[in-house]
């Protein structure tokens, strides 16, 4: 990581505050010899370390063994404990021992923690106003990988330097947790996570008996960027530059891609950090902007999957890119006027369409911009490449200094013409609810390492595997985060709705009957289980919150998909079933799904001996499963000309394997969309039973559970439920932004190397202060927490001419809920490994 | 400036070695006591002019040869409150940190800022008298001017006699109202119930704690 050289200038990590949060320090660990205090925040009565995790984190920071030495060996470090030895931990503790720290002036506080809560207030607030007072945050990412939409909070949050993991390769660490982030779905887009990537496989660092050990996670990669970043700034002479925004800029413009080709911005964040690079950028720093990510490019993949991976045409639902903007102008600035599209072409002027929303304000240090990129309906049959940027400006008003900076954001979008209907797939993800706020369940009643359903249910998250194998043939998936009415359902062949959540409003049901019936949609339904006792047999009492959590729905809301059925005679049980079914001649497994109750005559059924698991689930008996042979799978045609069909599946796990995996059902999806586009063959349907007379329900529906007692403040359809007697909200009206004039610039491309961030395509203006405001600086100082100094002005930096690279990052529709309560809110992020590499 | 140890940073240096829990808490009682005494109030009259004279050199409060110096509270998105109780919008803070009070500024900042601040079961804009009343605001750059006002000397010393465990450790290292304030201020484990929900989502920001909840 090119530490030795910022040792040999002399730099330790010298006059630098790190706080670490974790498990503690025992007070005579022969490893460290900056230890300035070790606070308790806990119910143990003691700072030390019961554990070893803090020993670890502290001894990659600061630790001087020669057989395990951190980065920072003379940073004076403050030990906060807020972990027990059995790794509990609460908010309250937290919120206190931040307060300490800002009162302290801690510049780098180290989390190597981490959980999936992004709605708890206290802990986000508090983590902004660390961030506003000067405090880098430096956090784990999570240890869920490889799944997408695992990112763990506070890392996902824009202020803080989220910290994923490589192997002493540098390839991604398996572990390491994945984007998107997850806060601003279903209307928005996730923004990319991690900032950066360091390494958390197999790292050596201090053991609680004074030795060196092992470890592996983000808990270990987040350290190691805390370590750098202090020995960093202990050759920044300029304090004002100890901020969450320079030093979120320095890592992102100084990491290099790994050599890992397939690893996406959602995996890698900006890279893996380089640490020299990162400290020429803070030595040569002026007040900028930069973007993350700093450009598009259907060109550049798979490093902007899934953007490359999916190019625009006329017609489609707008594609949305959510960049994050990171100003180090001043902890708050502002966006006055609008971003400006600059195509590089009249054509490009014509062809593309854009809409923004963003974030008028960026506090602390960063912000949103959202992209919504569509194709302009008269080019239907345009074929090429658009280019243009997209240009920002940011203004602050910096201790009676007006700031202001400009940078953009050059893009280069694949156009093609609009696919025939075949090809085109609605994705319905309005109809996912997940944690957070409410408890909705785990899909798999099996899975008990986590009882949640919290990775998005979205085509770029844990569906990721099912996305790029309807890419790769040949079909194109639109993600509608918005009721039904939102979209023209003729232009698709397919509806596509998996493991819903969310209820659906009357209207969209009327439109969905019209639209199959009347207008050849074909409908295509993965469910899941759903059983109201089973719902009581799974709350439970959390530790953190006090509170008791029950299940706002099952799985899936089967009663709102049988509403939905209803109209075709097609109805979900309450039946909670697993095993392996064979659909036709295709195989899938089954965990914790539905069986069909109900189906008019002339429905293909097929049947699958399972095991049903609905009193083995709530007695806790594992005898009491039984053997049945249950309809597992549906398919409904009307022979009315122009119509099309509706099909039901009992579980949607399946759709998270691999296409080639025993247990996947992508397979049934192919023959299912084949079918929609080109008819159902009779070689399918000769497999299945084809009923003569209605089935004879055996399996009695769920009614709508009544323990749910915050689904109507999480659902956006909903508003009461009285009796099973449904209230609906009004439906939302569609969302409308204006779209941006296109300003064509001449004589500007898109540049040939896109790490030349002084190419004109980044537009990029920094600030210059005037000679006056030298003033201003020293009055800064001042004001910010104090410390004890650096090194010798005689300090030579070498002259980098293209080293600013600036841009990065991406949005948020600050969709913060009156939360809920949390369960394990926050787990420490480390695994333990055997083989030993050691950093540097 | 390190003259009681107190005050100094790096006096905790010296007790890291030794931390526990009962002997920590005995310390911070020890200490209570001498903040009470060391602690530089706002007076009744004039611009950022502590009590206690010489002492208020150091927080930079007013210079004399007409240099005037403010620390303020830095956090705010769109608003600063500053060491004499001022609040002001970003854009009217000076390069000394103060807020402005030439011209047109003078008349957009507000010293002192209750209007923002309710005592429990009282509403808004009322006056803090009442011993065991909640005082709380719904931002934290009010919620510090509010607390700056030099009437409000007596509860805040009520604050210093009564907050227990680790909350103190925060608050014992104030030399003056400002820092008291900055400190009181910040929402804390007081804050919240159920750990992740805050108990009053709207005036979060408190410098007295009801007393049923200290």
């Amino acid at each position: 990581m090119k530490a030795q050289e910022l040792w040999d200038m002399g730099l330790k990590g010298q006059g630098v505050r790190v706080g670490v949060f974790d498990t503690g320090l025992g007070e005579t660990h022969p490893h460290f010899k900056t230890i300035i205090e070790r606070t308790d925040w806990t119910n143990e009565k003691t700072p030390n370390d019961g554990l070893g995790h803090g020993t670890f984190v502290a001894g990659l920071i600061s630790g001087t063994s020669e057989e395990c030495p951190g980065f920072a060996p003379a940073a004076s470090i403050h030990i906060y404990k807020v972990f027990t030895k059995k790794q509990v931990s609460y908010t309250s503790w937290f919120l206190d021992a931040f307060n300490h720290a800002i009162m302290r002036g801690i510049n780098i506080i180290n989390l190597s923690i981490g959980g999936p809560d992004f709605t708890d207030r206290p802990f986000m607030d508090k983590v902004w106003e660390l961030s506003a007072n000067g405090i880098i945050l430096i956090s784990a990412i999570g240890n869920d990988g490889p799944s997408f939409g695992t990112l763990n909070n506070p890392a996902d949050q824009m202020d803080v330097i989220g910290v994923g993991g490589v192997n002493s390769e540098g390839r991604m660490a398996r572990f390491s947790s994945r984007g998107m982030t997850i806060w601003e779905l279903p209307d928005g887009y996730g923004r990319a996570k991690p900032d950066v990537v360091s390494y958390g496989a197999s790292v050596l660092g201090s053991a609680l008996d004074g030795g060196c050990r092992v470890l592996s996670g983000t808990s270990v990669a987040s350290p190691v960027v805390s370590g750098a970043v202090a020995l960093m700034l202990s050759g920044i002479e300029d304090r004002t530059l100890w901020n969450a925004g320079v030093v979120k800029q320095a890592l992102i413009e100084g990491a290099l891609r790994i050599s890992d080709s397939a690893a996406s911005i959602f995996e890698q964040g900006a890279g893996s950090v380089d640490l020299l690079r990162s400290f020429k950028f803070m030595r040569k720093y002026k007040p900028q902007v930069t973007l993350f990510p700093s450009h598009l490019d259907s060109l550049d993949c798979p490093y902007l999957w899934p953007f490359c991976a999916d190019p625009l045409y006329a017609g489609a639902l707008p594609k949305i890119v959510n960049v994050t903007i990171i100003s180090g102008l001043s902890v708050s600035s502002r966006i006055e006027e609008p971003p400006v599209w600059e195509p590089f072409s009249t054509e490009s002027a014509n062809v593309l369409r854009i809409s923004f929303s963003y974030s008028p304000q960026i506090w602390p240090w960063t912000g949103f911009m959202a992209l919504f990129l569509s194709v302009n309906s008269e080019h239907s049959s345009y074929t090429g490449n658009v280019s243009g940027r997209i240009r920002l400006t940011v203004v602050s008003d910096h201790f009676g200094e007006k700031r202001r900076a400009t940078i953009a954001f050059p893009m280069r979008l694949r156009i093609i013409p609009t696919p025939a209907r075949s090809q085109r797939i609605l994705w319905d993800q309005f109809r996912n609810l997940r944690y957070p706020p409410g408890y909705i369940p785990r899909d798999d009643l099996r899975e008990k390492q986590n009882p949640l359903d919290w990775n998005g249910d979205h085509p770029h998250t844990n569906f990721r595997l099912f996305f790029q194998h309807l890419r790769a043939d040949g079909f194109f998936l639109e993600i509608l985060g918005e009721p039904l009415t939102c979209a023209d359902l003729s232009q698709y062949s397919v509806y596509l709705v998996v493991d819903p959540e969310e209820e659906f409003f009357p209207h969209e049901i009327d439109l969905l009957e019209n639209a199959v019936n009347k207008n050849g949609l074909n409908m295509i339904i993965f469910a899941d289980w759903y059983n109201t006792k089973v719902m009581e047999k799974i709350k439970f009492f959390d530790e953190n919150s006090k509170e008791w959590w029950t299940p706002e729905t099952g799985g899936s809301n089967i009663p709102a998909l049988n509403d939905l059925l209803s109209r075709w005679g097609l109805e979900l049980a309450d039946t909670i079933i697993e095993g392996n079914a064979t659909i036709g001649d295709l195989h899938s497994s089954i965990k914790s799904g539905t069986v069909i109750s109900r189906a008019p005559a002339g429905t293909h059924l097929s049947y699958a001996t399972v095991n049903d698991i609905t009193d083995e689930i709530i007695s806790g008996d594992s005898t009491l499963h039984k053997s049945i042979n249950a309809p597992v799978f549906a398919l409904l045609r009307n022979n009315a000309t122009g119509s099309g069909f509706v099909s039901i599946f009992s579980d949607s796990s399946c759709l998270e394997s691999k296409s080639a995996s025993f247990e996947s059902c992508i397979p049934l999806v192919d023959i299912l969309i084949d079918a929609a586009a080109y008819g159902v063959p009779h070689s399918f349907c000769d497999l299945l039973i084809t009923i003569p007379s209605p089935l004879i329900p055996l399996f009695p529906p769920p009614l709508r559970s009544d323990l749910s007692k915050h689904f109507t403040v999480i659902s956006s359809v909903v508003e009461n439920f009285d009796h099973n007697k449904v209230t609906y909200r009004t439906l939302p009206s569609c969302r409308t932004l204006p779209l941006a004039d296109p300003f064509v610039v001449e004589n500007i491309s898109y540049p040939g190397d896109i790490s030349d961030r002084n190419h004109e395509a980044f537009a990029r203006v920094v600030f210059s202060p005037r000679v006056s405001s030298i003033n201003n600086q020293l009055k800064m100082e001042n004001m910010m927490p104090k410390g004890g100094i650096l090194l010798d002005s005689s300090f030579n930096s070498t002259p980098q001419p293209g080293l600013i690279y600036p841009f990065i990052s991406v949005l948020a529709f600050f969709i913060l809920f009156i939360l809920l309560a949390k369960l394990c809110r926050w787990r420490i992020l480390s695994k333990a490994r055997i083989l030993a590499t050691r950093i540097l | 400036m390190c003259y009681v140890m107190l005050y100094c940073p790096g006096a905790w240096e010296t007790m890291s070695g030794w931390i526990t829990s009962d002997a920590e808490a005995a310390m911070l009682d020890r200490y209570r006591s001498v903040a009470r005494r060391q602690i530089q109030w706002m007076r009744e009259e004039g611009e950022g002019v502590m009590e206690g004279g010489g002492g208020g050199g150091m927080m930079g409060a007013e210079g004399g040869n007409g240099t005037e110096r403010c620390r303020n509270t830095v956090q705010g998105a769109a608003r600063v409150a500053d060491d004499r109780g001022f609040v002001c919008a970003r854009a009217d803070v000076e390069a000394s940190g103060c807020c402005a009070g030439a011209g047109a500024a003078a008349a957009r900042r507000t010293r002192f800022a209750c209007d923002a601040c309710r005592v429990a079961d009282r509403g808004y804009g009322k006056s803090s008298s009442a011993a065991a009343a909640a005082e709380c605001c719904d931002d934290f750059e009010t919620c510090v001017s509010c607390c700056m006002r030099p009437d409000q000397k007596e509860a805040l010393l009520r604050v210093l006699d009564t907050t227990r465990g680790h909350r103190l450790r925060a608050i014992l290292s104030a030399r003056d109202q400002f820092e008291l304030c900055t400190a009181l201020c910040r929402t804390s484990s007081l804050s919240v119930r159920h750990e992740n929900k805050y108990r009053d989502e709207r005036a979060k920001h408190c410098f007295v704690h009801d007393e049923a909840v200290v």
